[in-house]
């Protein structure tokens, strides 16, 4: 498989983030789309990004080693102070605490900039006092940088999944930015984003 | 900081498909490949003379192929891949073992075991292929499975893709309107499903769902349920249903007959995850699907003939069709339904010790789960067998990489592999390792 990073402009970079791409055909791509019989829908799934080129929204880097590292998906991907970060760099750094359940991280945007905020589901009998939500911002600089801190830490209940095991991020940002989420029916758990739709991130609960 | 974490054997490495293949390669190039990057290059410069060796050296069973293999001047949205050629999908995954050798070995989580040689596996596909045509099944119909990872789901698939017909499941998990989303919009003429199943000990029952999902979606002509929760199941609620073994009563003996099909023929359709409108129908060739899953298996996993091939999955996520893919090599597809903690977190582990699993696919999330349970497999368990661990659905920490190879087993690749259901496979498959000796670092996954 022809894999490259690609930066915003369509170059292929190494040891830098960018988009996951495949630049020469393979074998298994898809026939197409049930019901799209002019390739509409398929082109513009993968197609869009970058003309001729396969983009399907994985957000890595390539290392000089030829190694890739997964940084989270495209659209999930936050932006404070302009830098691209990926979810998975924060959940890396969080969930092997052993206070913590389970994480959701969202970008927020305030001023013009994005300031991340992290919700995590604490283990059966843990709170998010001061001294775990200190642990939580110091492992997230040391692991990741100080641009990965996050400037609000919540706990909630439950961490919505969809049905095939995968974070919602996107949804819950547009829960709670109070935008319809359009299909829950694809969640594992949608009682879980109930409590991010009537969350007010300005609320007390912040730590 | 990086630090090498595991490396092959120089036995390993010499026995690995890998380099058996790349000799290959170089005797059909001329060339010489040191190192896999070098083959890797040439895999994607001259990707028509690679996936054409591929199906040479994978023994494909398909007519003849006729040059050019790739054609549409490399542009991503024209290329067609081996044009004119035929074959047929289940053949492929039936034909690749001796018929005495086991092709499925089934367990769940309430200690039910079942297995399956590849000789009742191809009767039980011809069985059924002969009632499904009887119904009317024909080649490009759709045929739709809401069922547990069970051994009929891999039956229903084989016997649907052997005549031709395209194959789509859900889990039973899915709700009635998720379902309805995905198959409303293929319009299945067959819907297989269970009665009920049970999961972390409690028992489902699927019918009042199954009896909706068949009210909503009229083109299903039939609706055929295995009892696997109760041995006769009402389904008087359930419209046009009948039972597994009612549908195949009239068939004895059936010769299998597969139907030869262009190479871009639809074998599967998956479904995005719809979270932002509702799920797209990607739809999967047979030979694509079929060589890049053969690639997978045999050069980054190293799967060999009689190897057994375990991943922890449903059947409405894409790495069901891989795992059943194993079947073309040959090896032993182990099937688990249930959840992967119940009766306890090492229920997964018992299995791969009776079963002398060779490899042992799962999660990110499992592996992270599994260490907080505190659980050390290799304290407990004799995992001699065991090659390869495979982790995806979301980056594998370096936490869990620690973990792995401190309590689970030292010498073992370990592979963060990536991919998803709009290739059908992995992209960046660390199982490449197993040839390179690649270090995993630190950082990140490999």
């Amino acid at each position: 498989m022809d894999v490259h990073a690609f930066d915003e402009e369509g170059r292929s970079v190494i040891g830098q983030k960018g988009e996951l791409v495949c630049a020469t055909p393979f074998p298994s791509q898809p026939v197409g789309f049930w019901n799209d019989p002019a390739g509409e829908k398929y082109r513009s799934a993968y197609f869009d990004r970058f003309p001729g080129v396969w983009c399907h929204g994985d957000f890595v880097e390539i290392t000089e080693r030829g190694s890739v590292i997964i940084y989270g998906r495209s659209d999930a991907t936050l932006n404070p102070g302009g830098v691209r970060i990926g979810t998975a760099e924060i959940y890396r750094a969080v969930e092997p605490l052993a206070e913590i359940a389970d994480s959701l991280v969202v970008g927020r945007d305030q001023d013009g900039d994005v300031q991340i905020v992290l919700f995590v589901k604490l283990a059966a009998g843990c709170e998010l006092s001061a001294s775990l939500a200190a642990r939580i911002r110091q492992a997230i600089r040391a692991a990741a940088s100080p641009r990965h801190v996050p400037a609000q830490i919540l706990a909630v209940p439950d961490i919505p999944y969809t049905v095939s095991g995968k974070k919602v991020e996107i949804a819950v940002k547009r829960a709670l930015q109070g935008l319809p989420v359009t299909n829950r029916n694809a969640l594992a758990n949608p009682e879980a984003l109930r409590y991010f739709e009537q969350l007010r991130l300005d609320a007390s609960t912040e730590t | 900081m990086r630090e090498m974490v595991w490396q092959p054997t120089l036995d390993r490495i010499a026995a690995a498909n890998i380099s058996e293949f790349t000799r290959r390669a170089e005797t059909a190039t001329g060339r010489t490949f040191a190192a896999y990057d070098e083959l890797h290059r040439w895999s994607v410069t001259d990707p028509g003379a690679f996936w054409s060796l591929l199906a040479d050296y994978f023994g494909v069973r398909m007519t003849p192929p006729a040059a050019p293999i790739l054609r549409g001047g490399g542009d991503m949205l024209t290329a067609r891949w081996f044009a004119g050629c035929r074959l047929n999908f289940a053949e492929n995954l039936l034909a690749g073992a001796a018929p005495e050798a086991i092709a499925l070995d089934f367990r769940n989580e309430t200690g039910a075991c079942r297995r399956v040689s590849y000789a009742e596996l191809r009767a039980a596909t011809g069985t059924l292929a002969a009632a499904l045509r009887r119904a009317g099944v024909s080649a490009g119909d759709c045929v739709a499975g809401y069922l547990p990872n069970i051994v009929e789901t891999v039956i229903a698939m084989l016997a649907t893709t052997s005549i031709g017909a395209v194959w789509s499941s859900a889990s039973p998990d899915f709700g009635t309107q998720s379902v309805v989303d995905r198959f409303g919009q293929i319009r299945p003429k067959v819907l297989f499903a269970a009665d009920g199943y049970v999961y972390r000990g409690t028992e489902i029952d699927c019918l009042d769902r199954l009896a909706e999902v068949a009210a909503a979606i009229p083109s299903i002509e039939l609706v055929v349920v295995v009892p696997y929760l109760r041995p006769s199941p009402d389904l008087s609620g359930v419209p046009r249903a009948i039972l597994w073994t009612e549908l195949t009563a009239a068939t004895r003996d059936e010769r299998l007959v597969f139907a030869e099909l262009p190479f871009d023929h639809p074998v599967y359709v998956l479904y995005s995850s719809g979270t932002t409108g509702a799920p797209k129908c990607i739809v999967h060739g047979a030979g694509g699907s079929l060589l890049q899953h053969l690639k997978e298996h045999r050069l980054h996993v190293d799967l060999k003939l009689g190897d057994r091939i375990f991943y922890y999955t449903t059947c409405g996520w894409m790495m069901w069709n891989w795992l059943v893919s194993g079947l073309a090599s040959g090896a032993t597809v182990v099937l688990f339904d249930g959840a992967p903690f119940s009766p306890d977190p090492a229920v997964l582990w018992r299995m791969a010790e009776e079963l002398k699993v060779t490899v042992f696919g799962t999660s990110a999330k499992y592996l992270a789960a599994l260490e907080k349970a505190g659980l050390r497999p290799r304290e407990q368990h004799d995992l001699s067998a065991l090659r390869a661990i495979l982790s995806t659905g979301s980056p594998l920490t370096e936490a869990s990489f620690r973990y792995v190879y401190r309590d689970i087993k030292s010498d073992v690749l370990l592979a963060s592999i990536s991919g998803g259901t709009d290739i059908i496979s992995s992209r960046s498959n660390a199982g490449a390792s197993a040839w390179t000796s690649t270090p995993l670092t630190r950082k990140a996954a490999p």
